[in-house]
């Protein structure tokens, strides 16, 4: 137990402070939706992820977003177990055709008010995959996709100016 | 950069592992070295998982005396932060509690299904293929593969620790032996039908690729295996007769990929 205590003791807090995003950013994920998220959401957020055929780059780095230096949920922001319980789907990967009909299905069981974020670069236009035999290409070609966080993967960063500027949390603090 | 990544991804899964039986102190601490040596692969080599650091014909870009420096460095560090953390890890009453004994692979399961990897080496198989088909650079290096025989959640994660301290003692040995010079040659365009086959020890345990290709330099076949194929079905056997909230952790002992599998 005393190690554990030092341990801990001697690490301290590494949480670091949000990082600042530029305007021409916020532009981009656009104005409207983050309205939307502020009045029906009130800056708490939980998140489905789905899988869609990612080579699960982009899911290491939505797991970074828990660890300490981002730690991700004293922004409201909740990773859920079940669409049910869901604000928002974080989609990864262009959407294989085997995946295609547990999106859709996914999406319909997400109660509305509902929005999609798109992460990575396959999610967003299909990147190195594309359209094939095996894949339907981005994932706005299955579902509305709202928000659209670029990248490959997009770093925890990336992902957490993607998700802040959707949600408009108070940048100073907790 | 393999020795790079095997350390971040045992230290990822080491700390999963733990959670999953509700010790987050040090998944915590894992979490927090992954970072770190994260970020020092994003300086020194352009990306946090290293993607494109590989071409075909050599590397993208050299290391710098700094780098160099900084590596041996950053070595040091993460040699100093794992110890104590894994001394806790490898002698705490509670944990060993939850993993020893839990999800047993038995010797003769993880040979017919021919387990690579943290998951082989803890049933008592330990074929590496840097040590047993070695190719450069670990024919020039003392490759250490740990073997387990107990082949329980605990074992694979005493594997993964021990993988961990002989991937840094590695790289510095291999930082001494880096031969000066250039790191990329011109790749020719392969004519077509030429085929490849390439073998290497991930961190999830033996690689295998195929690649053939058509005419004017494209691909025309390429099959990449994971070791999740031969782990997959190991997990199935190896949690028989295990209580329903012990499958989290199993499944995170074993660690499986989906995307290498799923194709």
């Amino acid at each position: 137990m005393f190690r554990i205590l030092k341990q801990s003791y001697c690490t301290g807090l590494l949480t670091e402070a949000v990082p600042a995003h530029d305007d021409a950013e916020l532009e981009r994920l656009g104005i409207e939706v983050r309205r939307r998220i502020d009045a029906r959401f009130g800056g708490s957020l939980a998140i489905r992820h789905v899988d869609a055929g990612s080579c699960n780059g982009c899911e290491l780095e939505i797991h970074a977003l828990n660890n300490p230096y981002y730690d991700v949920e004293r922004f409201g922001i909740h990773v859920v177990a079940s669409p049910r319980h869901a604000d928002a789907l974080l989609v990864t990967g262009p959407v294989s055709r085997h995946m295609e009909t547990a999106l859709r299905r996914t999406w319909r069981a997400t109660p509305s008010p509902k929005f999609v974020i798109a992460a990575g670069s396959c999610a967003c236009d299909g990147g190195e995959i594309g359209v094939s035999y095996a894949s339907c290409g981005p994932v706005e070609k299955v579902i509305p996709v709202d928000v659209k966080i670029p990248g490959c993967p997009p770093t925890p960063i990336d992902l957490l100016k993607g998700l802040l500027g959707a949600l408009e949390v108070d940048r100073n603090g907790p | 950069m393999t020795e790079r990544e095997r350390i971040a991804n045992h230290l990822g899964d080491i700390g999963a592992i733990c959670n999953d039986v509700g010790f987050a102190f040090a998944h915590v601490h894992c979490a927090r070295l992954r970072e770190q040596w994260q970020r020092r692969s994003a300086a020194l080599f352009g990306h946090r998982f290293m993607m494109d650091a590989l071409i075909p014909g050599g590397i993208a870009r050299d290391l710098s005396e700094t780098a160099f420096r900084e590596l041996r460095l950053d070595h040091a560090a993460m040699h100093k932060a794992i110890e104590p953390l894994f001394d806790v890890i490898d002698d705490h009453p509670p944990l060993d509690d939850r993993l020893i004994g839990t999800g047993i692979l038995s010797h003769a399961d993880a040979r017919a299904l021919g387990c690579t990897g943290p998951v082989g080496k803890a049933s008592g198989l330990a074929f590496d293929v840097r040590r047993d088909s070695p190719y450069a650079p670990y024919d020039q290096v003392r490759v250490e593969v740990p073997e387990e025989t107990e082949g329980d959640v605990a074992a694979r994660v005493r594997v993964r620790m021990k993988e961990v301290r002989s991937s840094l003692w590695m790289l510095d040995r291999l930082l001494d032996a880096l031969p000066d010079g250039g790191i990329a040659v011109p790749f020719p365009i392969p004519e077509e039908g030429a085929m490849g086959l390439g073998l290497i020890e991930g961190w999830r345990g033996e690689i295998l690729c195929f690649v053939r290709f058509a005419a004017d330099g494209r691909i025309a076949r390429y099959f990449p295996r994971d070791p999740s194929w031969f782990t997959w079905p190991a997990l199935e056997r190896l949690i028989l007769g295990n209580i329903v909230p012990d499958f989290p952790v199993c499944n995170k002992s074993v660690n499986g990929s989906y995307a290498g599998v799923d194709l």
